[in-house]
């Protein structure tokens, strides 16, 4: 069950950090498929000989899903009230089946100039990133939230 | 004792770098928050892909946050990336920089002649590193001084290949972090045994053969913190987890009348058997989006969708650009934006366009690059999302068994 802690924009600093750990399986993968979609014609996702003829060494995760994951680690973070106002991810190297995969982000700036939208919220700006056993960052990118202030 | 400074030689940044997410601003606002962690960061220079701004002026942004920031370029070159200090207008005059080819002879003599400084950038990387392009072609690395061998972005497997050759060949080395997102700056740095205020300090000194610096990692810049060993390119067994393509000399041709014209690509109708299935799938336990009595209760008044949920509406495919290059493609980023919430009964539509084509080079080698934006726009005509997914074409080859 997701922490539905409310985070509050006064109570986050740049530097702060959380994260979540993922290991995206065939079976992840294929339900993911399902529900969203998104495929490909030439088994990229799901076969390991077909995804071994286009130069992958296993068969790899769909980007949206691993952007996915990075929403998911998000949303979990910030609460009920918070809202996510973007994300932007580059997918530098393919993330593997069964790569165990820790989903990271770090609170970059903290935007107190004003409400964001006239909400009486403030704007938070963060990292996302998914870093694999092999010590590789597949996933890189930022977010930006808006947190609602204490009272 | 000489004063020293810790330098990040290689930061991408919004201001020109179309994959960078770090604003320059949001880097000196981090490199105050590791300073109140104790680490040593004295500043860093910009070095945006294939573009350089002669007129853009980060002093007022320096002073205020008590950093050094200076300005380079990373072009592209036959042996990979490679970061210009010092760049003249004789330089810029010369060569056309949004070219991913430029010939390397010529770029490291050039800045040379003309008081400036080329180095390798990432140089233990696949095809846009030059430890491949030594191995692979014989190439002698005509006028190379100075390669970056600690780079934030690649493993330590690459990172042990560039000191591998350093030492092999007789060539200098920095580190750098390579950082496009702020919370990767200064990663991998610089330490300059002297003081660097000015990019002329800083090509004076990797000019200098006798100048006394070296490659290392921010974390250990703290105090009492013994160094850590260089990267070695035999003990690491790690290999690239990315499928490896080759270099191509197509031209790129590709139907340039589809750029910026939006199409209706479908309609979908959001229910709640749809967002139960995206959250199971995601393994998706946040009750604002499964549980309809939490939900009722919280902001939303009711069920919403996670935020992600756009990209799994099916709808027509967006115009196609018709590109012409490669036998494969990946997708290489994603912009998401977030307007307002889906919910349950939604009617969401979407229009789609192009947003443009460009070309570069990367672990894959020469590829290009689709950009396509989708707006989603519910019944009342009220836009909910934006998204952007940016697809890579490249030439690739089946890996062995």
């Amino acid at each position: 069950m997701a922490d539905l802690t409310q985070r509050y924009f006064e109570d986050v600093a740049v530097g702060d950090e959380f994260q979540e750990n993922q290991q995206p399986t065939l079976t992840h993968v294929v339900a993911f498929i399902k529900t969203s979609g998104v495929n490909s014609t030439d088994g990229r996702f799901t076969d390991p000989e077909r995804a071994r003829a286009i130069g992958l060494e296993k068969p790899i995760v769909p980007g949206p899903m691993s952007a996915s994951m990075l929403t998911r680690l998000v949303t979990d973070w910030m609460g009920p009230l918070g809202r996510v106002i973007s994300l932007d991810v580059s997918f530098r190297r393919p993330v593997q089946h069964d790569d165990l995969l820790r989903c990271v982000a770090l609170v970059t700036d903290v935007n107190g100039e004003g409400d964001f939208e006239g909400t009486g919220t403030g704007a938070v700006h963060l990292d996302v990133t998914l870093e694999n056993e092999r010590g590789e960052k597949p996933v890189q990118g930022t977010a930006v939230v808006e947190l609602p202030r204490r009272a | 004792m000489p004063e020293s400074t810790y330098l990040d030689l290689h930061v991408h940044s919004t201001d020109g770098s179309d994959d960078a997410g770090g604003s320059v601003e949001g880097y000196l606002k981090w490199i105050a928050a590791r300073r109140a962690h104790g680490q040593r960061i004295d500043g860093f220079v910009v070095t945006e892909h294939r573009r350089f701004d002669p007129d853009r002026d980060y002093s007022a942004l320096a002073a205020k946050y008590d950093t050094v920031v200076l300005r380079g370029v990373e072009v592209e070159t036959d042996i990979g990336h490679v970061l210009v200090f010092g760049v003249t207008p004789e330089f810029l005059a010369k060569f056309d920089l949004t070219s991913v080819s430029l010939p390397y002879d010529d770029v490291f003599r050039t800045a040379w002649e003309t008081g400036g400084i080329a180095v390798g950038a990432h140089a233990g990387r696949p095809r846009i590193g030059c430890v491949e392009h030594v191995d692979d072609r014989g190439v002698t690395l005509e006028g190379v001084r100075v390669i970056e061998a600690l780079n934030g972005g690649s493993n330590d497997y690459e990172n042990g290949r560039a000191f591998d050759l350093a030492e092999a060949r007789g060539l200098r080395v920095v580190g750098a972090s390579d950082s496009h997102f702020v919370s990767a700056l200064g990663r991998c740095l610089t330490r300059f045994d002297r003081d660097i205020k000015t990019m002329d300090d800083l090509v004076a000194t990797l000019r200098d053969p006798d100048a006394s610096y070296a490659p290392m990692y921010l974390d250990d810049t703290n105090d009492g913190v013994e160094a850590r060993p260089r990267p070695s390119g035999a003990a690491v067994t790690l290999t690239s987890g990315s499928g490896q393509g080759t270099l191509s000399d197509h031209e790129i041709e590709y139907d340039r009348s589809v750029i910026g014209k939006e199409i209706l690509v479908g309609k979908f109708d959001v229910t709640r058997e749809m967002i139960a299935d995206y959250c199971a799938a995601l393994d998706q336990t946040n009750p604002l989006y499964t549980d309809e009595a939490f939900a009722a209760a919280g902001p939303n008044k009711g069920i919403v969708a996670p935020p992600g949920i756009v990209q799994s509406m099916r709808m027509d495919p967006p115009p196609d650009a018709k590109v012409k290059f490669g036998n494969n493609t990946i997708m290489a980023g994603q912009l998401h934006q977030y307007y307002l919430p889906v919910r349950p009964g939604d009617t969401i539509e979407g229009f789609a366009q192009v947003k443009e084509v460009y070309e570069k080079t990367g672990r894959s080698g020469r590829m290009v690059f689709v950009v396509r934006r989708t707006r989603f726009a519910n019944q009342h005509g009220e836009d909910v999302a934006a998204m952007e997914q940016t697809m890579a074409h490249r030439e690739v080859q089946a890996k062995a068994e």
